[in-house]
This record gives structure tokens, sequence and C-alpha cells, in this order.
């Protein structure tokens, strides 16, 4: 069995493409749309790896972040934030919130956004 | 009757009434402006009966007059103790169910003064000026009341400067003790300081000790410069000395010096009239100062805030740019990848079209937000030492496939020795060698790029050449400002942004670095220096 992915993305058209391709390269993927959802799904589901949108509906990805690392059992899940909104300060608060990357949707092909986790989960 | 001695009465009952009668004019319905008319009134009933006590001679008024003077004491304290709930507000609720008992209270206090014995038994005349009191057996009673209404009276107004919020009225009330404060001192030097070591006369001007109170309250209700004590302090001064000189200038004896003292006031009035002037223009000026300095605050603040916003949009339209963008480039991707099946080969060219119309809106995008932050001033470099070797290997890797689209070779001449480290921003100098690179590959069609590295003096320089159509002399003045591009790249090639080398300019200054370019010729290639600070 492969890699177990949570994919916390709010684009349906986007979250489908991504989780095709994840699946397709043999990754179990979970996806939610809304900090919520996700943290409901990352303490069922323990995934082996986050990503994480920014922009998000209600709670933005910084309060899933927090919320995150309130939660013991899976506050040590590593984090990519994947998401178009480059703003500085919002970035410095991901990094300060433990993400491992920050990075723009927009420069990743979902075959290289694949290449790029598969290194993190190696 | 009437003696020089008794000038500071007849100045202090007539200003006293003219200041208060200008704090009437100023709101004759405010609860404020009426209660200090009041007061001022009764002060000038004392000053009154006080006067007509020192100076009548006829027995048979002498005990009305003394009572009546020991009474206009009652209707003072009342008004002061008013005064001190209502100014400048009231804030006790209480106040106006004690009120009516006050009143009763003062009103027996005054009855029981002028129409019994029991306060003021007998007054005596002694001789000129000099007057004798038998007590009645109430006259405690009647020093009780000063002991428990003056400290009340100061306590009011002590807690309201602490309890209220606004400046404007701490200030007002920080006034009225003061004005209260220096009337004390005043009182206390001219009636008991002075005659204590010898000096009699002083005494006389003891009512100016009223006008000085008039005069703070005054200057606290109008509100008249009350943030400028200086300016208050000035006038005050220069009215009391002109007073004295007056004074002086009338019990003069010769003509000589009656002369004189009244060239003396002259002059004195002139250039008090200046000094009053200048200060007043000296705090004008401030305040005008003061006032620009808000509103430049103000507007300084609402920009800020503007600017936030503006920063705040540009970063949401960014995204919401990128995200369609995203799924195309995407879904492009997963179409060449052929994970919905093997497209046909006719569709080949029409999907790459629409692969590098996609990367290209992606570039404008993020140069455009890279633009919008360069010029608000609002990139912040996250400085750390990096080796400059990764950042090439990393943008080539990047580049390479681009290159061999076009056919071009894209050669990295490294160095043996390993490149010394460098303080920079990683992301942002990585941006600035791949624009530059990215740009020798669109401007060149046969040939090829080349990356070179030599090491200078503290610095590090990096030569980008190409083989493609180099530059005019004019082409190179303009190649680092935004949306330039040069002639050759208007007519061969669309696809760059024209903001490539700007940004690239912009990041480098922000690192004290340099960038330029030469070129021989059209033809002959160009070639472009980035130079590093070391450390």
């Amino acid at each position: 069995m492969g890699k177990k992915i949570l994919l916390i993305e709010d684009e349906k058209i986007l979250a489908e493409m991504y989780k095709d391709k994840f699946s397709k390269a043999g990754f179990k993927v979970i996806v939610a749309f809304d900090s919520k959802e996700g943290l409901a799904l990352a303490k069922k589901e323990e995934p082996d790896l986050i990503i994480l949108d920014i922009l998000l509906p209600k709670e933005n990805g910084i309060e899933f972040l927090t919320w995150l690392k309130m939660e013991p059992g899976i506050s040590s899940i590593p984090v990519v934030v994947f998401s178009n909104y480059d703003d500085p300060k919002t970035k410095k608060k991901a990094y300060q919130l433990g993400v491992k990357e920050y990075l723009i949707k927009a420069n990743y092909t979902p075959g290289k956004i694949v290449e790029k986790i598969s290194d993190y989960l190696k | 009757m009437f003696s020089i001695q008794n000038l500071p009465y007849l100045i202090s009952i007539i200003s006293n009434f003219l200041l208060a009668a200008f704090v009437l004019s100023q709101g004759k319905r405010k609860k404020v402006n009426r209660t200090f008319f009041g007061a001022v009134m009764s002060a000038n009933g004392w000053l009154i009966s006080l006067f007509l006590y020192y100076n009548l001679e006829f027995t048979q008024y002498i005990l009305w007059i003394g009572k009546i003077n020991f009474a206009m004491f009652f209707p003072i304290l009342y008004y002061l103790l008013k005064f001190a709930f209502v100014f400048p507000r009231e804030v006790f609720p209480f106040f106006k169910k004690i009120n009516t008992a006050l009143k009763i209270w003062f009103l027996i206090m005054i009855i029981l003064t002028i129409f019994t014995p029991l306060v003021a038994k007998e007054e005596i005349i002694v001789g000129p000026g000099q007057r004798k009191t038998i007590y009645g057996s109430l006259y405690p009673l009647y020093v009780i009341n000063y002991f428990v209404f003056t400290p009340l009276i100061i306590t009011i107004l002590l807690y309201k400067v602490k309890k209220l919020e606004k400046k404007i009225e701490k200030l007002q009330i920080k006034y009225v003790l003061t004005g209260l404060g220096l009337a004390m001192i005043f009182g206390f030097i001219t009636n008991i300081l002075f005659p204590f070591i010898g000096f009699f006369d002083f005494a006389n001007y003891g009512p100016l000790a009223t006008f000085i109170f008039v005069l703070f309250v005054t200057t606290a209700i109008a509100r008249h410069r009350l943030f400028e004590i200086k300016v208050v302090l000035v006038e005050f001064f220069v009215a009391v000395i002109a007073l004295i000189l007056f004074a002086q200038a009338f019990m003069a004896g010769t003509l000589l010096t009656r002369i004189l003292n009244w060239s003396v006031l002259i002059l004195f009035c002139i250039f008090g009239y200046y000094l009053i002037k200048a200060t007043l223009e000296e705090i004008k000026r401030r305040e005008e100062m003061e006032k620009i300095s808000k509103e430049l605050k103000k507007a300084y603040k609402e920009l800020k805030k503007l600017d936030e916003a503006k920063s705040e949009f540009i970063s949401i339209a960014s995204h919401q740019l990128r995200t369609p963008l995203t799924a195309i480039k995407g879904y492009i991707s997963l179409i060449n990848e052929k994970i919905y099946g093997r497209p046909p080969r006719r569709m080949k060219k029409p999907l790459n079209n629409i692969h590098t119309s996609t990367e290209r809106l992606i570039k404008l995008v993020g140069d455009l937000l890279n633009i919008s932050r360069i010029e608000a001033g609002k990139v912040k470099l996250n400085i750390e030492k990096v080796k400059l070797e990764d950042i090439i290997n990393s943008v080539v890797s990047e580049l390479k496939n681009l290159a061999k689209e076009k056919k071009l070779y894209l050669k990295w001449e490294k160095p043996r020795k390993p490149l010394p480290k460098v303080l920079v921003d990683k992301d942002r100098i990585r941006q600035v060698i791949l624009n530059v690179i990215d740009n020798g590959i669109r401007y060149t069609e046969r040939g090829g790029i080349t990356i070179r590295y030599r090491k200078g003096n503290k610095i590090s320089k990096l030569i980008i050449s190409d083989t493609g159509e180099g530059m005019t002399k004019k082409e190179m003045l303009n190649l680092f400002r935004s949306f330039t591009r040069g002639s050759i790249g208007q007519r061969t090639w669309t696809e760059g942004t024209g903001l490539g080398l700007y940004i690239a300019k912009k990041f480098l200054d922000l690192h004290n670095g340099k960038i330029w370019a030469k070129s021989p010729g059209k033809g002959k290639g160009s070639t472009f220096y980035i130079e590093l600070p070391i450390e």
C-alpha cells in the first residue's frame, strides 16, 4: 500500500486533478475541502503528509496549522503548503508554524509536485 | 474715604466683575458659567463689605457691615462647592439631591450670622482702618464651615482630575486648582508673611488674590489657550506688574517721581504688549505646526491602510489569476503525459502553444506581483549564507529543456575550486540568474548560452554570454527599465514580459549588487554581468 496523503484544497477542479495524479503514482489520497474537515480527517486517517492550501472557505490554512499544533497525536505530521497565495507575511507565519515548504501551485505541474512529495516521503 | 491703599480693592472688584460678566456672556444658560458668576459676585460682595468695614467710621452701621461681611462667606462657599460639582461637567448624580440641603444649610448660617449675635456679637472701631470683633458662641461653627467645605471643594476637583478622561477637562480643572493655589500663596504672602516680618502695607494687596483666582478660572471656562500655560502666565504677570506700577504711579509723591513712574508704566505696558504678542505668535506657529503634524499623521495612517489594502488586493488578485492557470497548466501536462490516452499527432503543436502561452501568463502574473512589491518598497530580503553554484545548478537544470527545445546549448563552465559562499536572499538571486539566462535563450536563435564565474576583490561575478542578436547602444540604455524590449525582441520575439531584467536589477540593487550588459553590435551576441558582494 502506498503512502497516505491528505490534500486540503477547496478548488474542486484542482483537487480532482492532483488526486488523479497522486493516485496514478500509487499514493492513497484523501481530500478535504476546508480546514475543519481537514483536521477531522487528519485525526481519523493519520496521513503520512498533508498538502495544504492557504485560502480556504471560513478558516484559512494558517488557522489549520495552529489547530494541528495543538493536537498531540497528529501534530508531527509533515505539512507542505501548496497555494497560489504568495504573501510574504503568510509565508513567514506558515514557516513559523513548522511547514516543510511553501510552494506556489502555478510553478508546478502535477507531475512535478508528485516528484517533490515523493522525495519528502522517501 | 478713598485712599491709594484702597486701589487694590477697586481693581479687584472691577476686574472680577468684568471677567465674570465675560464668562456669563459666553453662556448665559450654562450652569458652569452661571455658578461662576454667582461665586464672583459673592466674592465681590465680600470685598465691598470688607472695604466698607475698614473705611466707614459710623459706629451705628459697623456691626451690620461686619455681620454682612461674615455672612458673605457662605454664598462664596456655596457657589464654589456647586462650581466644583458642575465644572467642567457633573459626574456625581447625587448633587441635585444635596443641592437643596446645602442651600438650606447656608441660608440658616446667613440668617444666624446677620440677625443674631451668635457669630459676631460686637464690632468695635479701634482707629482708622483698625477694627475689633467680639465673637459670639456659635463662632466655632462658623469656622468649622471653612474647615469642612474648603477641603471638600479641593477633594472633588482632585477626584475629577483623576476620573475625567478628556485631556481638555483635566486641564480645565488643573487651571482652577492652580488659580486656587496661586491665590492662596499670594494671600499668604501679602496678609500673613509680610505683616509677620513687619511690612504691613502689603496687606492692602490682599484682595488681588481673588483676582488671580478669577482670572485662572475664567481662562479655564472660556478654554482660552488652555493648553498654553506659558501665555496665560505671561498675561498674568504682565497684568500684575502693570497693576503694581499703576498703584505706584498713583502713590508717588513728587511730580518728578510721578512723571517717572508713569513713564515706566507706559513703557512697561508697551513692552508687555509686545511680549504677549510675541508669545502668542510663537504659540500660534507651534499650534499650526502641531496641526500640520496631526494632519500628516492622519494622512500617513490612511495611506498605510490603503497601501495594505492594495498589497492584499494584489496578492489575492494574483492568486485568483493563478488558480485557473494552474488548472490549464496541470491538465496540459497530464495530456502530454498521456494520462488520458495518446493525443492525436496533429494536437501536439496546439497543445505546445497552449502550454507556452500559459507559462507566459504565469510568469507575467509573478513578475507583476514582484514589481508591485518592489515599487511599494515591500520586498524584505531573507538573507542567508548560500553556495552560489547550488543556485546556478538549479537554474540550469530548470532551463535546460527550454534551451533544448530551441536546439541551443546551455553551458555552465563551473570553476574547479568551489565558489565562495554569498550572503543573499536565495530565492531572489535565483530569480535574477533565471531571468537573465531565460532572456538569453529567448533572444538567441542559433548557438547557445555560456555561464562563467570570476572572483574579484570581495565580489563574485557571473558572466552570461549568448550568441543571440545582440543590441544597439540605445537598446542597452533602456535594457533594465520595465516593459522595454530590444528592437530585435520586438520584431522577432514577443513572448517576453519585458519585466525580467527590470526585476533582476531591482533585486540586485537590494543586495548592493550590480548588473550590466555589453554587446559588440547587432548579430554579435550579448554578455550580461552580475556582480554580488561576497560578504
